[in-house]
């Protein structure tokens, strides 16, 4: 037996999740397919425990502060990142670009961790921030890392939409990718996922032989565009990616 | 077992009393809340004796949890944790509020100038939360994560809100609160806390040694919003062989050209 009224509330979490800005009553009412009363209870509840604020105290919701408690404990218990974060401190110094770490969750890599670099592309915290693991430098290091039956898997279940323009989007296409990635060992793209940005990636194998996720270098396009500086950075993640891969 | 403690120097006005709070979406939370204190997961006892939940109400609330995707019960050891998808509720939070998005590429800048540990961190009831933490040059992982939670009154960030506070406030939360400490160096008298606020007020920012955490100094800014402390940035060092004064000089000029920034009067 489950629990209502917190099922319903961890639904109006939910559908914060999935659309975008802040949302009335009604917004979620609509989204969730519930009365306003319902939805008004779920709301004045999460408010009062900080999960929801108004926004400049109007009749708009967004996420609150308690929203960013229950994530501590999956971080601080996470031995994986635990390991990694001082390699991605020290690759992000020694490139003086920004080093990041991602797990694959289904179809998408979520950001676990971000080192910035003051160059920073993107002026807001990725932590969270999910990208299609097909167009990304760290989901496909993950994906040419796992099983075969298992990479098909993920493969078979993910949409082939263009994130950019500049997005692979046939089969073919990520496979022969996949494979470049078995042979240097590293992953690269461009513009697949934002214009202007490009990133190398590595997949980390635990000792068990499971992936575990991936660790990436990324900036400008123009700071990978030589082969030669590409493949330093390549390189750099690669030989991290290893050293983080026999501690786990 | 209160997710949060009545006394809130933080606006909300809710009230638990209100037909319309539902006590068990508060219980459910705390079993978050009580993983998120945890060096680990938890059987259901362990969360039984945190949350003062019986464990029938808790096998209900973590199934939910569970089916929900927060939480994943160990198959061996029974025991739960947090799962992955808690990442989206911070995520749903830094991409919507507006103030720990116009602080982030700040934080990064201060990071570069100084090479050390910063922060930013919001009250939530007597406590601080960290909504932005990055590490310096040796920065170890645990000042690297954000969600962590901070008694207000140890905190050099949480100093810098209770200066800016209604005095008379500060004092009943003091004198009315259990003050534990966190270290052995943790002031837990109200009147000597009451000083270092009141000092706090007059050279507009305050310095925390070892008080939340053992071989750290911070340094914290009040960010201000209408003449009241909204949040705090702070510049966190390791305290072994550091001259107080030298460390006030280096980083107080950027962490208040930071929080002046952030200010809005």
């Amino acid at each position: 037996m489950s629990s209502n009224a917190l099922a319903k509330a961890l639904d109006v979490l939910e559908a914060f999740q999935n659309s975008s800005g802040a949302l009335t009553v009604k917004d979620v009412a609509e989204l969730n397919d519930e009365t306003q009363s319902s939805v008004q209870r779920s709301i004045y509840t999460l408010e009062t425990l900080g999960y929801l604020e108004r926004e400049e105290a109007g009749k708009r919701y967004v996420p609150g502060r308690a929203c960013l408690r229950p994530v501590y404990g999956y971080l601080r218990n996470n031995r994986f990142l635990e390991t990694a974060t001082p390699y991605l401190i020290d690759l992000s110094e020694r490139f003086a670009t920004r080093a990041d770490l991602t797990v694959l969750e289904g179809t998408d890599i979520v950001y676990l961790s971000r080192i910035p670099s003051r160059d920073e592309l993107l002026n807001l915290s990725p932590l969270g921030r999910r990208w299609p693991a097909i167009h990304t430098a760290s989901g496909r290091a993950i994906l040419a890392a796992m099983k075969d039956d298992e990479r098909d898997e993920v493969l078979s279940a993910s949409s082939f939409s263009k994130t950019t323009p500049h997005s692979l989007t046939t089969l073919e296409s990520i496979a022969r990718a996949i494979e470049d990635i078995k042979k240097s060992g590293y992953s690269y793209q461009s513009e697949e996922v934002l214009l202007g940005a490009a990133s190398v990636g590595a997949a980390i194998v635990g000792t068990n032989g499971e992936v575990q996720g991936a660790i990436i270098l990324g900036g400008a396009v123009e700071a990978f565009q030589d082969i030669d500086q590409r493949h330093i950075l390549g390189n750099a993640v690669k030989q991290a990616a290893r050293a983080i891969g026999a501690y786990i | 077992m209160a997710v949060e403690q009545t006394t809130a120097f933080d606006p909300r006005t809710n009230s638990r009393e209100d037909p319309r709070f539902l006590s068990s979406v508060e219980r459910g939370l705390s079993v978050l809340e009580a993983l998120s204190d945890s060096s680990g997961p938890m059987s259901l006892t362990e969360i039984a004796r945190i949350t003062g939940l019986a464990v029938p109400t808790l096998q209900r609330l973590t199934a939910t949890l569970v089916q929900a995707g927060y939480l994943e019960k160990e198959a061996d050891s029974k025991r739960y944790c947090p799962t992955v998808k808690t990442v989206d509720l911070l995520f749903s939070y830094l991409s919507r509020n507006q103030f720990a998005k116009r602080a982030w590429p700040h934080l990064v800048k201060l990071r570069e100038d100084l090479g050390l540990d910063v922060s930013l961190a919001v009250p939530s009831g007597t406590s601080m939360i960290y909504v932005h933490r990055l590490p310096g040059y040796a920065g170890n992982f645990e000042n690297t994560l954000p969600g962590k939670k901070i008694p207000i009154h140890l905190s050099a960030s949480g100093r810098c809100v209770l200066s800016l506070e209604n005095v008379g406030k500060v004092e009943g939360f003091l004198n009315s609160a259990v003050l534990e400490p966190l270290t052995p160096w943790s002031i837990v008298d109200p009147e000597t806390i009451l000083s270092e606020i009141a000092k706090c007020r007059e050279i507009g920012y305050a310095v925390v040694k070892q008080e939340d955490a053992s071989g750290t100094i911070s340094l914290a800014c009040p960010v201000t919003k209408t003449f009241k402390a909204v949040a705090g940035i702070s510049v966190h060092a390791p305290v072994a062989g550091l001259d107080i004064l030298d460390f006030v000089s280096k980083v107080l000029p950027s962490v208040v050209a930071v929080s002046n920034a952030l200010s809005e009067t």
